[in-house]
């Protein structure tokens, strides 16, 4: 394993991305404390995001609306926008790819670069280069922290040290010394539950942490993450694994006056046919669908081979039979909150196996001609002008273009 | 001096697609890099922003591009980037 000499890697981290998006967007909320929530109208969700100003004033990101208002009585709400946010997060990144190549987008609001050899002598210089750009070509009120180090993790951590819009330089012979001062929790990969088996293990500060064996941290995470972690601290070339694509699916909150079994239903096609388009677009075929229905104090979930199938007749179809047995399983009075349907068993499109015992060949070759048309269709419009059945988009929009960390929606998504 | 002023369609792959957007109706549509390369003579992206419309019937509009990334985001194993 490599472990470079000088600081190899950049990280870069948006200060309060959907906050400061909403700022730049909106001259009214600039220099407010703004807390950015799922929907409109309901006290019963949480702030996902805050603004600078917010955090001044105790709010955190993921913090209940209530307690938000307690500690921040003129904090200003908004319903997120994350068509918004994706547009920002493109701009941002043409901008920056500019600057310097954009090695990987690990979210929204968070990438790494690899450093040319000229940037690792003045990272300060390639800094102010990439903030001025942001700042002259996007706008002031979105900033970003930047890290540099010998890897990726060092640097993702060195970044979060100076927020909002610092900048931090790890170079390896400064190593360990800035590590020390962070507690256990700030190392990525170190949450609570993790916290509570070093605690077990007598591991209780930075230092601690230190003066383990790779094969203790292995035994105590249980596999090889551990291991790999020691190594990152150290300032080896080590990074998360390239993961390969495993699943498309969608979830919702549904509106607590539309958790009956009809509309959690009707939900749920509109955001299967919103995952089919989604693995078609990446072309897999999908072996098999799972829906899960959570109600108050139960939760309902089935899932169902698929003959390897894109087409939304046939997913469809699936989720029709998933649905019968859940009818059946299901009381007809109970009150969905939240669904979700995932397409599993991906396959690429270039490799269809066909079901040794099901002969629709034909059949499927026939839904894939309508559902490409249809989905030209949509394309052409930049709308959902065509569908199989009813096409009813849950109250609060963005059904299938919701955010995640591994996932920046397009704007067909949202259609 | 914007992004659009200093990518050209050459120092992108060919099959990247770019989102092109209406300014006035809001139309997203997407085109490959390669398809606006066989349009003409166009070199840098301001240049080919100013020379697409809105294909919305009856639009015409004039549009915002965005460069779309080359890969899906590169997910965290175990807490590492």
């Amino acid at each position: 394993m490599r472990k470079p000499e000088t600081i190899e890697r950049l990280y870069l981290d948006f200060d309060g991305f959907f906050a400061s998006v909403e700022q730049q967007a909106r001259p009214a909320l600039r220099g407010k404390p703004v807390g950015v929530v799922p929907f409109a109208s309901t006290t019963y969700t949480c702030v996902i995001a805050c603004s600078k100003e917010a955090k001044r004033r105790g709010v955190t990101n993921v913090i209940p609306v209530s307690e938000a208002r307690e500690k921040c009585p003129d904090i200003v709400l908004v319903p997120q926008n994350p068509d918004l946010y994706r547009r920002a997060h493109h701009a941002l990144l043409a901008e920056i790819s500019v600057v310097i190549p954009v090695d990987a987008i690990k979210s929204i609001d968070e990438l790494t670069c690899r450093l040319e050899h000229a940037d690792r002598s003045a990272p300060g210089d390639l800094a102010r280069r990439i903030k001025a750009r942001i700042r002259d070509n996007i706008g002031p009120y979105i900033t970003c922290s930047i890290g540099f180090a010998a890897n990726r993790h060092l640097a993702k951590m060195a970044c979060k040290t100076d927020k909002p819009d610092g900048v931090t330089v790890w170079r390896p012979e400064d190593m360990p010394g800035p590590l020390f001062a962070l507690p256990l929790e700030d190392v990525p990969g170190i949450g609570k539950r993790m916290g509570y088996r070093l605690q077990a293990a007598g591991i209780f500060t930075m230092p601690d942490l230190w003066r383990t064996q790779p094969k203790q941290l292995r035994k105590i995470w249980g596999n090889v993450t551990g291991e790999r972690l020691w190594y990152a601290l150290r300032g080896y070339d080590v990074q998360a694994p390239a993961s390969e694509r495993g699943m498309f699916g969608h979830g919702r909150v549904l509106p607590p006056d539309r958790r009956g079994l009809a509309h959690a239903h009707r939900c749920s096609r509109l955001l299967l046919v919103k995952a089919a388009r989604r693995m078609r677009r990446a072309g897999f075929y999908g072996g098999r669908l799972w829906l899960w229905l959570s109600m108050r104090d139960a939760r309902w979930s089935e899932d169902l081979p698929l003959p390897i199938v894109h087409d939304d007749q046939a997913c469809l179809a699936g989720l029709e039979t998933l649905w019968a047995k859940a009818r059946a399983e299901i009381p007809r009075s109970a009150r969905i909150i939240r669904l979700g349907v995932t397409l599993l068993d991906l396959s690429p499109a270039n490799a269809r196996q066909l079901d040794m015992f099901v002969n629709d060949d034909a059949a499927r070759r026939r839904w894939e001609r309508v559902t490409s048309a249809m989905d030209a269709l949509n394309a052409k419009y930049g709308k959902t002008i065509v569908s199989l059945g009813p096409w009813t988009p849950p109250p609060g929009g963005y059904a299938g273009g919701k955010i995640s960390y591994t996932r920046i929606p397009r704007a067909e998504d949202f259609w | 001096m914007t992004w659009k002023h200093e990518i050209q369609l050459r120092d992108l792959d060919g099959d990247r697609p770019i989102e092109v957007t209406c300014r006035l109706c809001g139309h997203t549509h997407y085109e490959q890099v390669s398809s606006l390369r066989a349009l003409g003579e166009m070199s840098y992206l301001d240049e080919v922003e100013m020379r697409l419309a809105c294909k919305r019937r009856g639009c015409r509009g004039s549009v915002r591009l965005s460069l779309m990334g080359t890969a899906e985001t590169d997910g965290f194993v175990g807490g590492l980037p």
